[in-house]
């Protein structure tokens, strides 16, 4: 096997993650290509080199772990804020539309190339909330509670991500759940709950 | 100062947390009693391999520490809504990743406003990515070895950068960052051995001289 062939598989070697088979054929290559064990010995020098210099002491730690402890305590009194559950007949309505149009804004209005990687998750979490949405539907009432994990899922990557406060999102899971808990839908309302999803889907993709 | 297990009304925690509980359980403990002992724990856990990344991509020990606070505080904020479907982990270190990107595109903007320099092409943005601004006493607080490394780091397009820094800092798995930034593994095979080869080459001379 040529020396470069090697070369890409040295890091897998040393972290022992290749199989054993490719694992043999670069420990014999080694073995007999001084140039080969020259450059294992540079890529496991170069990552202590790595390793000291990303290190940090204690104190660093014990700073930044005082500021959020802080933080987080300052953050539990609202955390702990019963909200109200709104309005049945508005809600079914409500939750699906202000997430979707979350999820648009987060893919839509971000200028230039901005993350095709998180674009394309946001356009998967779309798909996901969508889902979540169809299974109003009085055929798919069941599966709600496994959606909404879905859906509950991608809220706490949004929330993560600032994409959202977190008041919004703690409403959006009352909501959810208020809808898991039996609540039965007019006809009007899941005819609506399709149109909105038909033309959040056109937008999607034009 | 006392920082976790501070006894406030009704979220008394009296009971010591066992630091050999799986991510899981700690997560649970958080969820169900926010315990804030058990979230430590998953803290101590996680930050030396989460400064080290971050560290690794935003260029600053200081910018680092903030991104790391940040990702932990947003974390236990939404720590209740985690079902435990994914490896939190990995999960982690997605979130960490992306915030990192913020940090730097953040930073970039800010230095083009300062340059006044006229808009970029998508290969010099690429490179460009890793200038930072820094503050004096990060300046003083830089080693001859860091200033060659981050130099060296700036060279790299942030994917080849990001999963350079799992692979060489946190020693994730191939498979580990393919499921992480999206890749496939092949792709992530690639990235790292070309990223490895640019620092080889920047480094070559600090590399030499330690060699005795
Ligand atoms: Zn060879």
């Amino acid at each position: 096997m040529s020396c470069e062939t090697i070369e890409k598989s040295l890091i897998g070697y040393l972290d022992q993650e290749l199989d054993r088979e490719e694992e043999t054929v670069v420990r014999d290559h080694l073995t007999q290509c001084a140039s080969c064990s020259q450059r294992l010995k540079e890529v496991e020098q170069l990552r202590s080199v790595l390793l000291q210099d990303a290190s940090a002491s204690d104190s660093l730690f014990e700073e930044m772990r005082r500021t959020l402890f802080e933080r987080i305590r300052d953050s539990r009194p609202s955390r702990e804020m019963v909200l109200p559950v709104r309005r049945r007949s508005w809600a079914p309505l409500w939750v699906p539309v202000t997430l979707s149009l979350m999820l648009l804004i987060g893919v839509w209005i971000v200028p230039g190339r901005y993350q095709e990687f998180a674009m394309k998750r946001d356009l998967t979490a779309l798909a996901k909330l969508e889902e979540g949405a169809t299974s109003l539907y009085p055929e798919g009432v069941e599966s709600l509670e496994e959606e909404s994990a879905a859906v509950d899922e991608y809220l706490m990557l949004a929330q993560m991500e600032g994409e959202a406060s977190s008041d919004d999102l703690e409403e959006d899971l009352e909501l959810l759940n208020a809808l898991g808990e039996g609540d039965d839908l007019s006809e009007e309302e899941l005819e609506e709950i399709e149109e909105e999803i038909a033309s959040l889907d056109e937008e999607a993709l034009s | 100062m006392e920082l976790v297990g501070v006894e406030e009304e009704g979220l008394a925690v009296a009971v010591a947390v066992d630091s050999t509980l799986s991510d899981l359980d700690l997560v649970r403990q958080v969820q169900e009693q926010d315990d804030l002992k058990a979230y430590e724990v998953l803290v101590k856990r996680y930050e030396k391999e989460a400064f080290g990344l971050a560290y690794t991509l935003v260029g600053s020990r200081e910018d680092a520490k903030d991104v790391l606070q940040e990702c932990f505080f947003n974390l236990y904020l939404s720590l209740k809504n985690f079902r435990g479907e994914s490896s939190f982990r990995t999960y982690f270190f997605r979130v960490l990743v992306n915030r990192c990107r913020d940090e730097q595109r953040k930073k970039s903007v800010w230095g083009r406003i300062i340059l006044r320099t006229v808009p970029m092409t998508e290969e010099e943005e690429e490179s460009l990515e890793g200038v930072t601004l820094k503050t004096p006493s990060e300046e003083l607080a830089q080693t001859e070895l860091g200033q060659k490394i981050e130099e060296a780091m700036k060279g790299l397009p942030w994917r080849q950068r990001t999963v350079f820094a799992l692979k060489m800092i946190d020693g994730m798995k191939i498979r580990e960052i393919a499921e992480l930034t999206e890749l496939t593994p092949g792709a992530v095979k690639a990235n790292i051995f070309h990223a490895i080869s640019k620092m080889r080459s920047v480094l070559q001379d600090y590399l030499e001289l330690s060699k005795g």
